[in-house]
Parts: structure tokens; C-alpha cells; sequence
């Protein structure tokens, strides 16, 4: 580790469970991240600022002003601009000794496997459920342990897979009916509900990539910002899940159109 | 006694002026120090004997009491005699307390010390009183500081390498656009920008119309903002001009470019009946502080300072970014500060910053306003940069609070600041006839006044300039420029009004609307759309026509919405646009007009032909906004080309040819061309061109600017890799750039490394300071901690503070097997006391502490988990 390296990560480095070597494990891992949104902005600030080495960030959409709320990694200059770019220049202002992959696209079943399929850690933060589905099976059929979550108005979750436990589709077999989708009028979210989520998934990938403490495998966790309280409710492997149960239904992965609403 | 050199000079100067009489007055001061002046009336006219007439000796008296000072002498003049008391002299020595002065004009021979002055005690005998003459800095002008002198120096060099081809164009901007000096329309020559602060002497006057006509086109410029333009030189007189300034006290510098411009105050400040005090002192003083700071010259952008003299504002504080505002509060002199305003296409008022501060704080208060500046206005974006979009981004309470600790920090700083040096010289007539017919501008002093000129476009030929100048040495009156491209003759003695108005009667235009004040549009700027000079010629020949013509007002034109001709500030302006009509440009203005206190807001637009015709319909400014539809009319082109020209053009509209503007060009702007050119020869795959214009990039501030690459590389290296800037990998690109033209090997391995250096280059521009100091420290070098910190078995931490020698002690623990022992040099102190227990609260064992000679401890360590 170089010397400005040694005081850039200085104040992680003097933990017991990271030190020195946990640093290098962390300089050495790569962690995809899915969405440069409310929860990867948040994910990604800190995952680079941790000195994760390599760090991919997938987003099509631009920057709108309505965005700046709780994107915290995207500035009112930035309106207009594609989110992957403006997130790559700040994560590269952040931390220039990382290197940093942006995917301007959409993520869908014919390109997933293969940008996901070289990173250690995947996150989840996109904002609808074809997709959060797409991140499960593929992370199910390659192996890969990833950060689930999810945030609504006052409140979010979050659990994180690793291969043999439980999946998304475990709890939640398929895409909820379109009428359960809440309505653009309904789908409103305050800012620190992404902040905290997301850095509860930056956590979860450095605590995997440093083989640190416990992660919330087969545990959802659930935070309730109108009540202040974060709840674990345990979450079991099923046997009869669509995907990695005793007799799978679901055997490639399938785009599916959906409506949904910007959160 | 003694008495500076300048007042000396001035009365001089008076004697001269009442030429061929015998010239009187009253001199006061404290001590034995002779330090203000009356110019009075001689009642008897006559060049043989003088009378005093009681009501100005009443009212000197009066005065002297004022200002606290006591009468020292009466002086009087001899034209043709010596300085020695006359019989009738002695006579007429009534008063005892007093002494007598008598100043000699037989030997004079145009140079004050060629006058004689002598100082007498008339008691029954005469007996000479010694006098003694002090060099002393005067009254409203600036003293040059020795930085501006040098600097005029250096940019002669750089010219000198510019006219050889040694320097790039764009660096040879780099440097002419912050002294002052702007490339016109016409590339071979340039507009050269004198800065005008405090009232400008006959001498410098003469010196510029005879550099104009020297070197330049012979007609000098008056802008709006106190400054005088010397436009056409070529890039062979640029020197010359320079250094000719120099020679008469005056300077360029800080012209244009991010830099504290030229410092501007009310016109009539010191004699305007309106004023609540006289401060010219301190904008001299504000002027004179920042000249001599080299972190003027290298703001976000640029920097406008003004000192009004009360709450007319006449100067325009509300539209600066740091206004100050005369006022009183219970009988202490001070301003009221107001910064973040400004005039451009975006336009604002200033925010109140400080209710109340003491004048003495002034040069503090433009200190701490240039700092805030650097701290908070936007270096990347170059057309929000100016303090008034950082008033937006933080707004007003954050930055008065941001304002108020800055300048709590200055005050606490023990600067000397220049002096602020005060008017020591005043004039009453009362014993003239006022017989005149043209009623000057009444102001404090008792039978003078103001005469205001305005000449068209603020255009002067050079020639005129001296008759103006002589005529205000020879009537002891000042030039005063005003903010509308205009000057008064102040000071004047109401009986010259009239041969002031006769003998310059082309600049005497007493209705405003007549003499639009006007950008310079196409004759120096690459940026205007509207040829606004053209329209201002119209607007004149219609004004001049119209009967009430004196209900327009000051009329404003800028050729663009930059508002250069201030527009925003105008009862009725206008300023240039264009809009696609017939599928052909059309030369359009928007209309402006300020109701109330603020900003003139827009009421619409014209065909900039229809103007005048809308002008002359109108009885009056209300009259336009509702006149306005009538004039919107565009006849296709085959019926009247005439809509498709500007004023004064030959040639059909178009925007064709217009560039990036001049003035914000500096340092820093080099520094993004640089940097700009680096990124786009890398998207190109012109590997070695990126490298070099990368490494170029920066040099700039180290003050090397070369056009060799060994010289840019070497330099680099030296500059920004040696001492840790830049990351010492970025030798290894710098090597294989020299290889690849020697060998011509490929650099497309390198693209990700050289894009990761622009990229540092550019995080290192982003963090300059006014001073070109980097904000971000130096990274440390692998080398550093490779070579000292584990040399041998041992780790010396010595020097490494905590938490850091814990780390460093922590990580090299972690690489040895456990069991193994460490042993680390630390400090005496904190660390001795906190790092061994850190490594016991982590499990691991500590051995042995021992006390070395000196303040090192050595600590041992066993690695245990």
C-alpha cells in the first residue's frame, strides 16, 4: 500500500476487524453496482471512498432536478447530464487511485451475465421490480452474493444474498400484479430513507469483501424513519422457490415490461 | 515650519492660475506644520497689492475651526517681484500672531520649484522664517507600488517574445488581458485600458492624448467606469504605452481580466453639497492596497470595487460586487458595505453586507471581500463566476455570515495599509459677479462649481484632451470622469463656466437623452451582436430634435445582454439581440426600462431599424411600452433590405465572426485551453500532443512559458512530479513521450494513465488560490516512507503523529508472522502514551518500552494474532 493510501484509509485501517490487510482485500475487489440512484449514490460514494478497487456502475437515465432530493451524488450542474458520467466524475474527484467502470444502459436479460459476472459483490439499486428480479436470478445462476433493497416513502429494507441462502424470490416468488405497484401519486420517498438504506449496502459489501461481522443473510432488515425503528425479521431458504428451490420453474433469465414509476 | 511638496504645488498652481494679478489665500495647519489651504479672492485685481474681502476671511476662520487646525500665514503672490515683503507689505501686516508668505512667480518657468516661496514674521521688523519642503504622497492620486512597476516591466519582456514567436498566442493573452490590454475587432491592434482612480493630474492627461496619438488612433476613450482608452495600438507600441504611462504615475494593470479592476468613486466626491464626506481618500487608499497585492490578479473572475459619497449613489455601489456607501451615525464617518451586485446578462443589486463600518476599515473590509471571493465564486464555470452567482448558490445569509468572518479574520491581521492622504486644499469666491450663461453644477466651494461634459461615445480626440487638460491647469480646476463616458471640469470659478462651455463646445451636451451612453460594440469587441454605436448616432440625431427631449433622460445601449453600456441601470435602454425573420437575421434590440427603485426590467422588442422612427413618435418615455406593437413590422427583403442592416453597417446582418470575448481572459483560462486542447488530442489519439499540452498546462503559474518540449517536460517534472504534486508514475509517461518521437513507438498502452494525469492536473487547477497556490497538499511520496521509515529491522515513526504511526506500525505488524516482534521508534508524548495501548486493545502484546537518547522511545511488539 502506498503511503498516501495508508492516510487516505487510515481511520478504517486502525480497526481491529479491517487493518492492513482488510484494506488490501478491499483495494483488490471489485463491486457492481446497479442503479446510480438514491441507493447507489449513497452505495457507491462510500464504496469508493472505502477504496473498493474496481467499482461498476450501470445507469441509462440522465439527471433531472427532481432527482437532487436524495441522489446525492449528482449536483444541479449535472442536470442534463447521463447519471453513469456525472457519477463516474464525482466518484473519480472522490478517489482517483480507483478505477471506476460506468455502463450507460439499460440492464436486461441479455446483458447482465456478463457485466455482473466479474464482480466480487453486486448491489441492487434499482427502482422497479422487473429488474431488482433480474438482479436475483442472474446473481442466483451465477453464484454471486448481492445487496437486495428497496425504499418507499418513509421506509426501506434491505437483505443481502449469498449463494446457498435465500434469495429474492424466496420471499417474494414473482413480480408483485401491477395494481399492488404503488401509483405515481403514491410512490414518494424522503431522502435519508436512501441514505440510510444505501449505506446499509455498502456496509454489507464491505463487511463480505473483509469477512467482517454478520451479514443480513436470511435476515430482512426494515427501517421505519416515521417510528425510528429497524426491525430484522428472519428470512428462511424455500424449497419450493421458482429459482433456487428442490424443483426450479425458472431456468434463463426473461425480461419483463412493467409499469412503473420513478422512485 | 514645513509643508509638503503637493500642497506647496497647489498653491503654486493657484498663484499661477490668477495670473497676471497678485493671487492671495490663508494657510492652516497644527504645529509647526503648514498643512491646508484657502484660495481667496484678491479684491483689488491688481498685479501690485492685494486686498482680503471679510467675508471669505469669516468664512476661513469658520473653516479653520472645523477642521481643527489653527492659521498659520496669509500668502499672497508677487508676479514679477521676489519673495521679499513689499513696504506697503509691512504696512498692511496688521495681525502679529501670523506669519506672511509671499511666493515669487519672477523665475518661474512652468516647474513649481522654480516659484520662490518664503515665510516672514512681521513684528515692527521682518525676520525670515525658515520654511521646510517635505516629499509627501498627494492628495487623489495613486501611488504606484513597486509590484505594478515590475510588472509592467515583465509583460514588456513578454511582448518582446510574443513579436519574436517565442510565445503562443494564447499565452501572450494569458498575460496582455489581465494588464489592461484587449485585442480588437482587428487582430493587428489593441485597445489599451488605463486605469483612473482619484483625480487625474493635467500631466497625465497630456501624457495619455500624446500616447494615443503616438501610438494609437488619436482618440482616447472614456468608459463607464472611470477608466480612459487608448485605442489602435499595434503590438510595437505596446511597451512604449506602457512604460509612458508609467512615467506619470499611471498604469494598465488589472484592466481587464479576473483581476480587482479599476476602483471607482462619485465623480463630484469632496465637493458635491450631497456628500456626506469626501472619499476619494479611500478609494485611493483601496486602490493603492490592492495594486500592491499580487492576489489581485488571479480571482474566479473579475472584481469590481466603488465608493459612493451618500445614499444617491452616485457611483453605482448597489451594482458592484463590493460597494461602499458614505454615511454618518452619531458624528463618526463610515460606510455602508454592500457586495454581490453587478451588471451583466444576468444583473442584480448588491446585498447589505455591514450597516455601518468605520472608514478607517475600508481597505479591510475590499480585503476581505476579494478573499471571499476567492473562496466561494465558481473557478470552473466561467460565466457564473462573478460574486453575484455565489450570492444565488449560498444565499444572503450565508453570505453576509461567510463576509463578516472573513473580515472579522482581516481586522485581526496586523496589515499596514497605504495612507489615506485628504483634500488640503479648498477655494472660495465670494467677490466675483456670476455672470455667466451657463450655471455650473453648485458645489461646496463658494463661487466655483461643476461643468459637466459628455462627449458622444465617450470619444475625445487626443488634441482636445490636452486644451482640456491645460484649460484645467491653467483655471486650477480638475478633470473628474463620471461613470457615462463623460467628465466634469470641477472646481472651476463660476465666472470661467462660460469660456469652459465655448471653448469645448462639442462635448457640452446638457440633455442627457442626446448623448446615449453606449458600449464600444464593433470597435473593440468580437462578442457584440448590435452595432450599438450605430444606433446611439441615430438615437442622438433624433433626441437632438425632439422638444422634450429632457423627459428621456440618460438613454443606455449595449450592443449585447452583457451590459457594457448599462443597460439595466437605465431609465430607457437598450441592447442587442437578433431574431430569424423571412428566413434571414434581423438586427433587433430588446427594450428596457427601469421603473422605481432596481433593475430596468425588459418591455419588449424592436427591429433595430424601427427605433428611431418608435423614438420620434414617442412624447415621452411612458409612451413606449404601449407603442411598441406599432413598430414590429418587418418588410420582406425585396421590399426594404434596410431591416436586414444595423446601424452603420454596409453589409447585411449577420453574426458571422463573432468570437469568445476578451475579458475574462488570465492565468487560469490559459490553464483550461491547455487542459481543454490535452483531453481533446486524447479522444483524437494524439497521444504525445495530449502529454505535452498536459504538461504544459500548469507551467504557467511556476512562471515558465516555453514552447520546447524538452524545456515543457523537464519543466513539469521539476515543478509538479519532484515535489509531490503529481504522482512520480507520471515520469514514466513523460519518458515514453520522448521515447515514442525518437522511436516512434506507440503511447496508445499509455491512454488510461495520461487520462488519469490530466485528471490530476486538472483536480491541482481547480484547487488554485489567488495566489496560485494549490489548495490540495502534495501527495506523499512511496519514497519517503520506503527509504526513512524502514530502514533496518526498525520502523522509525519518529515525527508521524498519531493516529498515523499506529497505522503505519499496525499494517507493517500485519505482514510479519505472528510470534515475530516489531520494534518501532515513536515520539515522546501522545504517541508513546497511545500506541501501545491501541496494540493492547487489539490483542497483540507489548514487550518492552525503553527510553532512546533524545525524545525517541523505542516500543516492541509481538504479533500475536
Amino acid at each position: 500500500m502506498r503511503n498516501d493510501e495508508l492516510l487516505r484509509y487510515s481511520r478504517q485501517i486502525i480497526l481491529e476487524q479491517i487493518g492492513g490487510t482488510g484494506q488490501e482485500k478491499l483495494l483488490a475487489s471489485s463491486v457492481f453496482v446497479a442503479g446510480a440512484g438514491g441507493l447507489g449514490a449513497p452505495a457507491l460514494y462510500y464504496l469508493a471512498a472505502a477504496g473498493v478497487g474496481r467499482i461498476g456502475v450501470a445507469d441509462w437515465d440522465a439527471v433531472d432536478i427532481s432527482n437532487l432530493q436524495r441522489q446525492i451524488i449528482h449536483f444541479t450542474d449535472d442536470i442534463g447530464k447521463l447519471k453513469s458520467d456525472s457519477a463516474f466524475e464525482k466518484l473519480h474527484r472522490l478517489n482517483p487511485d480507483i478505477k471506476i467502470e460506468r455502463f450507460n444502459l439499460q440492464i436486461d436479460a441479455e446483458n447482465i451475465s456478463d457485466i455482473i459476472k466479474d464482480y466480487d459483490f453486486i448491489i441492487d439499486g434499482v427502482d422497479n421490480f422487473p429488474t431488482k428480479f433480474l438482479i436475483n436470478d442472474a446473481a442466483v445462476f451465477l453464484n454471486k452474493p448481492f445487496s437486495h433493497a428497496g425504499i418507499l416513502r418513509f421506509s426501506g429494507q434491505t437483505f443481502t444474498h449469498i449463494p446457498g441462502g435465500a434469495c429474492y424470490r424466496c420471499m417474494f416468488p414473482a413480480p408483485p400484479p401491477a395494481g399492488l405497484v404503488p401509483t405515481c401519486s403514491e410512490a414518494g420517498i424522503i431522502g435519508p430513507v436512501a441514505g440510510v438504506i444505501g449505506s446499509v449496502q455498502a456496509l454489507e459489501a464491505i463487511k463480505y469483501i473483509t469477512e467482517t461481522g454478520q451479514l443480513l443473510s436470511d435476515r430482512l432488515l426494515t427501517f421505519d424513519a416515521l417510528t425510528s425503528e429497524f426491525r430484522t425479521i428472519k428470512i428462511k431458504h424455500a424449497n419450493n422457490c421458482p429459482i433456487c428451490g428442490d424443483n426450479p420453474t425458472i431456468t434463463e433469465l426473461q425480461n419483463t415490461e412493467l409499469p412503473t414509476c420513478d422512485i | 515650519m514645513k509643508i509638503g511638496r503637493s500642497l506647496y504645488n497647489k498653491i503654486v498652481a493657484y498663484a499661477v492660475s490668477e495670473l497676471p494679478n497678485e493671487s492671495c489665500g490663508i494657510l492652516a495647519g497644527r504645529g509647526s506644520e503648514i498643512r491646508y489651504f484657502f484660495a481667496m479672492s484678491n479684491s483689488d485685481m491688481s498685479d501690485e497689492h492685494f486686498s482680503m474681502i471679510p467675508e471669505e476671511q469669516f468664512y476661513a476662520a469658520r473653516r479653520i475651526r472645523e477642521l481643527g487646525l489653527e492659521m498659520i500665514a496669509i500668502v499672497h503672490s508677487h508676479p514679477s517681484t521676489p519673495a521679499r515683503p513689499s513696504r506697503e507689505d509691512i504696512k498692511l501686516a496688521l495681525d502679529q500672531s501670523v506669519l506672511y508668505a509671499i511666493i515669487s512667480l519672477a523665475d518661474f518657468n512652468g516647474d513649481s520649484l522654480s516659484a520662490d516661496m518664503k515665510l516672514f514674521r512681521i513684528a515692527g521688523d521682518v525676520k525670515k522664517e525658515p520654511l521646510e519642503i517635505f516629499d509627501d504622497k498627494p492628495y487623489g492620486s495613486v501611488i504606484l507600488p513597486k509590484i505594478v512597476t515590475d510588472d509592467v516591466v515583465e509583460f514588456s519582456d513578454k511582448i518582446d517574445l510574443y513579436k519574436r514567436g517565442k510565445m503562443r498566442e494564447a499565452s501572450f493573452k494569458a498575460y496582455r488581458v489581465p494588464m489592461g490590454m484587449y485585442q480588437q475587432r482587428n487582430p493587428e491592434q489593441y485597445m489599451i485600458r488605463i486605469r483612473v482612480a482619484g483625480i487625474p493630474t493635467s500631466a497625465q492627461l497630456q501624457k495619455i492624448a500624446f500616447l494615443s496619438k503616438r501610438f494609437g488612433d488619436g482618440v482616447v476613450h472614456l468608459t463607464t467606469r472611470s477608466d480612459i482608452q487608448i485605442h489602435g495600438v499595434t503590438i510595437d507600441g505596446a511597451a512604449d504605452v506602457m512604460n509612458g504611462l508609467l512615467e506619470v504615475g499611471l498604469s494598465s494593470r488589472g484592466g481587464g481580466g479576473n483581476t480587482v479592476r479599476n476602483i471607482h468613486a462619485s465623480p463630484l466626491s469632496g465637493i458635491d453639497p450631497a456628500g456626506v464626506f469626501d472619499v476619494i481618500p479611500y478609494q485611493v487608499q483601496a486602490t493603492e492596497f490592492m495594486l500592491e497585492s499580487r492576489s489581485s490578479w488571479h480571482l474566479p473572475r473579475k472584481f469590481k470595487i466603488v465608493f459612493s459619497d451618500s445614499e444617491k449613489d452616485s457611483a453605482g455601489a448597489w451594482f458592484a460586487d463590493l460597494g461602499f456607501i458614505a454615511a454618518r451615525r452619531s458624528g463618526t464617518d463610515g460606510f455602508r458595505v454592500v457586495g454581490g451586485g453587478g451588471l451583466g446578462t444576468s444583473s442584480a443589486s448588491a446585498v447589505p453586507l455591514i450597516s455601518f463600518i468605520k472608514k478607517d476599515e475600508a481597505a479591510a473590509a475590499c480585503e476581505a471581500g476579494k478573499r471571499l471571493f476567492d473562496k466561494i465564486g465558481s473557478r470552473s464555470d466561467h460565466f457564473r463566476a462573478r460574486l453575484r452567482y455565489a450570492v444565488e448558490r449560498l444565499g444572503k445569509e450565508l453570505f453576509k455570515k461567510n463576509f463578516m468572518e472573513i473580515f472579522e479574520e482581516v481586522k485581526g491581521e496586523r496589515v499596514n495599509y497605504p495612507d489615506a492622504r485628504f483634500n488640503d486644499f479648498e477655494k472660495i469666491n465670494l467677490f466675483f459677479n456670476r455672470t455667466s450663461k451657463y450655471k455650473p453644477l453648485g458645489t461646496v466651494e463658494r463661487g466655483y462649481g461643476a461643468v459637466e461634459f459628455h462627449p458622444a461615445l465617450g470619444l475625445i480626440d487626443a488634441d482636445k484632451l490636452v486644451l482640456i487638460a491645460r484649460f484645467c491647469e491653467k483655471n486650477n480646476a480638475e478633470f473628474r470622469p463620471t461613470q457615462k463616458q463623460g467628465f466634469y471640469i470641477a472646481r472651476l470659478r463660476e465666472n470661467k463656466t462660460e469660456e469652459a462651455v465655448e471653448t469645448f463646445r462639442e462635448f457640452y451636451n446638457p440633455i442627457a437623452s442626446t448623448v446615449p451612453v453606449c458600449c464600444a460594440s464593433a470597435a473593440t469587441c468580437k462578442l457584440g451582436i448590435g452595432l450599438s454605436r450605430g444606433l446611439a448616432g441615430q438615437v442622438r440625431s433624433v433626441m437632438l430634435e425632439k422638444p422634450n427631449n429632457l423627459l428621456f433622460g440618460q438613454i443606455h445601449i449595449s450592443g449585447c445582454p452583457n451590459n457594457c453600456g448599462q443597460h439595466s441601470t437605465a431609465g430607457l435602454g437598450f441592447f442587442g439581440s437578433a431574431k430569424r425573420v423571412n428566413g434571414r437575421l434581423v438586427p433587433y434590440y430588446s427594450v428596457v426600462m427601469k421603473r422605481g427603485k432596481g433593475l430596468a426590467e425588459s418591455v419588449g422588442m424592436l427591429p433595430a431599424k424601427n427605433i428611431p422612427s418608435l423614438l420620434k413618435e414617442a412624447d415621452s418615455p411612458e409612451d413606449i411600452p404601449g407603442l411598441l406593437s406599432r413598430f414590429q413590422m418587418v418588410p420582406d427583403y425585396e421590399s426594404d433590405p434596410s431591416f436586414y442592416k444595423d446601424w452603420g453597417a454596409d453589409k447585411d446582418f449577420s453574426l458571422a465572426g463573432r468570437g469568445p470575448g476578451e475579458c475574462g481572459a488570465g492565468v487560469l483560462e490559459l490553464i483550461d485551453f491547455d487542459l481543454t486542447e490535452a483531453d481533446s488530442y486524447l479522444r483524437s489519439g494524439k497521444f504525445y500532443e495530449s502529454i505535452l499540452s498536459a504538461a504544459r498546462s500548469l507551467l504557467v503559474i511556476k512562471g515558465i512559458d516555453t514552447t520546447v518540449d524538452r524545456e515543457i517536460f523537464e519543466g513539469f517534472k521539476r515543478q509538479f512530479i519532484d515535489s509531490g504534486y503529481v504522482e512520480e508514475n507520471a515520469e514514466e509517461i513523460l519518458n515514453a513521450a520522448i521515447d515514442s518521437k525518437l522511436s516512434g513507438a506507440a503511447l496508445s498502452s499509455y491512454k488510461e494513465k495520461i487520462a488519469a494525469l490530466i485528471a490530476r492536473i486538472r483536480l491541482l487547477r481547480e484547487s488554485l488560490d489567488r495566489n496560485l497556490n494549490f489548495k490540495v497538499p502534495p501527495l506523499v511520496k512511496k519514497s519517503d516512507i520506503s527509504d526513512k521509515k524502514k530502514s533496518h529491522d526498525r520502523l522509525d515513526l519518529s515525527g508521524v503523529k498519531c493516529p498515523i504511526n499506529f497505522v503505519m506500525a499496525k499494517v507493517e505488524l500485519e505482514k510479519i508472522p505472528i510470534g515475530k516482534t516489531l520494534e518501532v521508534i515513536l515520539d515522546d508524548g501522545a504517541p508513546i502514551r497511545n500506541v501501545p495501548e491501541s496494540f493492547k486493545n487489539q490483542g497483540q502484546e507489548v514487550i518492552k518500552i525503553e527510553h532512546l537518547e533524545g525524545i525517541s522511545n523505542l516500543m516492541i511488539v509481538r504479533r500475536v494474532k
